[in-house]
């Protein structure tokens, strides 16, 4: 459903990848279902969280989203355009607005080009930008995000590690975007630095009135920064709600679980035991039914028939489980 | 009272480099009572991990205990031989590494690897070797520990594969465990169940365990005690509930309310200002000074000894000096 808020809308997204070859066999028929019939919105202005285990598709959908993949199945509209549905050349136009930030700023940067040259390509590559005017452009940006423009003909690696993403985060706000996919930004960085660079993306956020895809692990991280929050598991959107909705009044099984299995730092609340046992299972060829089903401790002979859907239990909070939406 | 089952004196660790000396574990004390689990927090690089490989000796070169004594079960580590540490290592104190993968042999079966530890530390005969190999498998939580024993690790998942790792550590029944970051390579619903384990396994066992992490929450619903860590040194250690409600050192203050939290919301984080000092530069007064708030001109001068605040709480920090 679109609103003249909505910046971009998933529609009916599916990502499948062809499970590894094994030694003998060279193609198989197995898929793993990484994103699997995926539907939101984010709003203008928003942080929309995704959070999950390792595994669940979340950086699948996060590239997907933004084109990096090329979909199984279904759409992305970004300013109401089908972003596959774009030639090349107007996909390369609509690139600017959307930009990226990795994981591991030791990774993510190229170790032989300076700061002033990984900053300032994207703006010489769209043609945004005359020379002199690039170098005023890419101190402004490094200002901004709280390095000294001096530094500006370092290599990576003369910067700590929280600089660093500092430096790719400049790399995606100098073209000014609309959308930052933002992928597991702070779990390579300590404590005291993943602070800094959060407070940092709110401050910019606000500023430039940017719009955040964040994914993480890490659902005090994820509490922090959004205002709205998707769970996933095995490649499904589980549950979706306004932050504090979703925190204080979870609905889904898993949501439940995974909100309980992360320890507090209040030794008056004591962990509860391991709601759910053993591990993930693997998203090749999924049965149909619910994902959660094995590992659920609420489950019924019902869950195994189909897919139950994401549907709205009032407020904006969405939920996909039999047991709460009584279907 | 009885003496503690470790007790870390002034322990000091350095790296040889080609750049210079970097003091990784930099005059640290430490006590670990009988069934007691000490947890040791502390940002990358603040020397927790080098403490923990130095009380088993295994530092890696060009690293070296340049200082200090470990006294374990009444005896100093740092004097034993080579063969002697050898049969402590693995028996009475054995340790869990932060990545399961790495640390299981990818050509030998899982069985076989847990084998190794109860023949190499154990007069037992093969055939009871396998039983009490079995028995550790079920009870590290493992189903069906007749068929898992036969598999090899990569066809077991990161938290099978933990506790696998966790069976060998507990072979021998040791005295103390050192876990170095056991969970940071799992998901948080395996890493509950990881936490249960170790809990159940100090209850049954009786062991001591040091938990080496990153992560507070973590700590705080493990352990009784808690050790900060900063710059190679133990900056305040106490009760857990002590350390978490009443925390007295700066860095300790501000290190709590650098974390996002879960059960709380919070608009904005509290951050550290300033990086860690470069370990390869000698520190001249308390190592925190630079990016403290409270300092003072005694902390450019002289290092803060510990001082004491109530039995159990220390904190080295000069605002602490009795007047």
């Amino acid at each position: 459903m679109q609103t003249p808020d909505t910046l971009i809308e998933v529609k009916n997204l599916k990502k499948y990848f062809p499970a590894a070859p094994g030694f003998l066999t060279k193609s198989s028929k197995l898929m793993v279902h990484a994103v699997d019939d995926i539907s939101f919105n984010i709003n203008k202005g928003e942080t929309l969280g995704l959070a999950g285990e390792s595994g669940c598709g979340k950086s699948t959908l996060g590239k997907t989203c933004i084109g990096l993949y090329e979909p199984t199945e279904g759409s992305v509209y970004f300013e109401k355009r089908n972003i596959f549905e774009l030639k090349k050349k107007q996909m390369q136009k609509l690139r600017p607005k959307i930009q990226l930030i990795f994981q591991d700023p030791y990774s993510s940067l190229n170790p032989r080009l300076t700061v002033r040259t990984i900053v300032g390509e994207a703006l010489s590559f769209h043609g945004l930008a005359k020379k002199e005017e690039a170098n005023d452009l890419i101190a402004k940006t490094l200002e901004k995000v709280g390095l000294d423009p001096k530094h500006m003909n370092r290599y990576p690696h003369e910067f700590s590690g929280g600089q660093r993403q500092r430096i790719a985060i400049a790399r995606a706000l100098i073209l000014n975007p609309l959308f930052v996919v933002a992928d597991e930004p702070t779990s390579a960085l300590d404590v005291s630095i993943q602070a800094a660079i959060l407070n940092l993306m709110k401050d910019l956020q606000e500023e430039q009135k940017l719009t955040y895809l964040f994914i993480s692990h890490d659902m005090s991280t994820v509490r922090f920064i959004s205002n709205r929050v998707g769970i996933m598991y095995m490649g499904k959107l589980v549950e979706l709600g306004p932050t504090e909705e979703l925190f204080l009044n979870p609905q889904h099984p898993y949501t439940k679980a995974l909100i309980e299995a992360i320890p507090v730092p209040d030794p008056d609340i004591e962990m509860k035991p391991a709601v759910i046992k053993g591990d993930v299972p693997t998203p090749v060829n999924p049965p149909p039914g619910c994902r959660f089903y094995k590992r659920c401790q609420e489950a019924t002979p019902n869950c195994r028939k189909a897919d139950p859907k994401l549907i709205d239990i009032g407020g904006k909070h969405f939920v996909s489980c039999y047991k709460v939406t009584n279907d | 009272m009885l003496p503690p089952l470790l007790d870390v004196r002034d322990l000091e660790t350095s790296f040889f480099t080609e750049r210079g000396i970097v003091k990784a574990v930099d005059g640290v004390n430490l006590s670990i009572d009988k069934g007691e689990i000490v947890g040791l927090v502390g940002e990358s690089g603040c020397g927790k991990s080098t403490l923990g490989f130095s009380i088993l000796r295994l530092v890696p070169p060009p690293g070296k205990i340049v200082k200090g004594e470990i006294w374990f079960n009444g005896e100093n580590l740092l004097k034993k031989s080579k063969e002697e540490i050898r049969r402590i290592r693995g028996c009475q104190i054995s340790m869990i590494f932060q990545e399961p993968s790495t640390s299981l042999n990818p050509v030998f079966t899982v069985g076989n690897q847990i084998l190794e530890a109860i023949l190499l530390h154990q007069n037992v005969s093969k055939d009871e070797a396998k039983k009490i190999m079995i028995g550790l498998l079920g009870m590290v939580g493992i189903p069906e520990p007749e068929r898992v024993e036969k598999f090899y690790s990569l066809d077991l998942s990161g938290g099978m594969q933990q506790r696998i790792m966790i069976a060998i550590a507990i072979a021998c029944k040791p005295k103390l465990i050192i876990a170095d970051e056991p969970t940071t390579a799992l998901d948080v619903t395996t890493q509950t169940q990881i936490l249960d384990l170790l809990k159940g396994i100090q209850k049954e066992l009786g062991t001591s365990i040091l938990y080496i992490t990153h992560n507070l929450a973590v700590i705080c619903q493990l352990c009784d005690k808690v050790g900060i860590a900063y710059a190679g040194d133990i900056v305040e250690f106490a009760d857990k509930t002590v350390c978490f409600k009443e925390p007295k050192h700066p860095y300790t203050i501000k290190l709590f309310n650098a974390i996002p939290r879960l059960d709380k919301k919070v608009d904005r984080l509290e951050t550290i200002a300033g990086s860690v000092p470069d370990p390869s530069k000698p520190i001249r007064g308390c190592s925190f000074q630079p990016r403290c708030d409270f300092s003072m001109k005694i902390c450019n001068e002289q290092k803060p000894p510990p001082f004491s605040l109530k039995p159990g709480h220390m904190v080295k920090c000069w605002l602490f000096k009795r007047k």
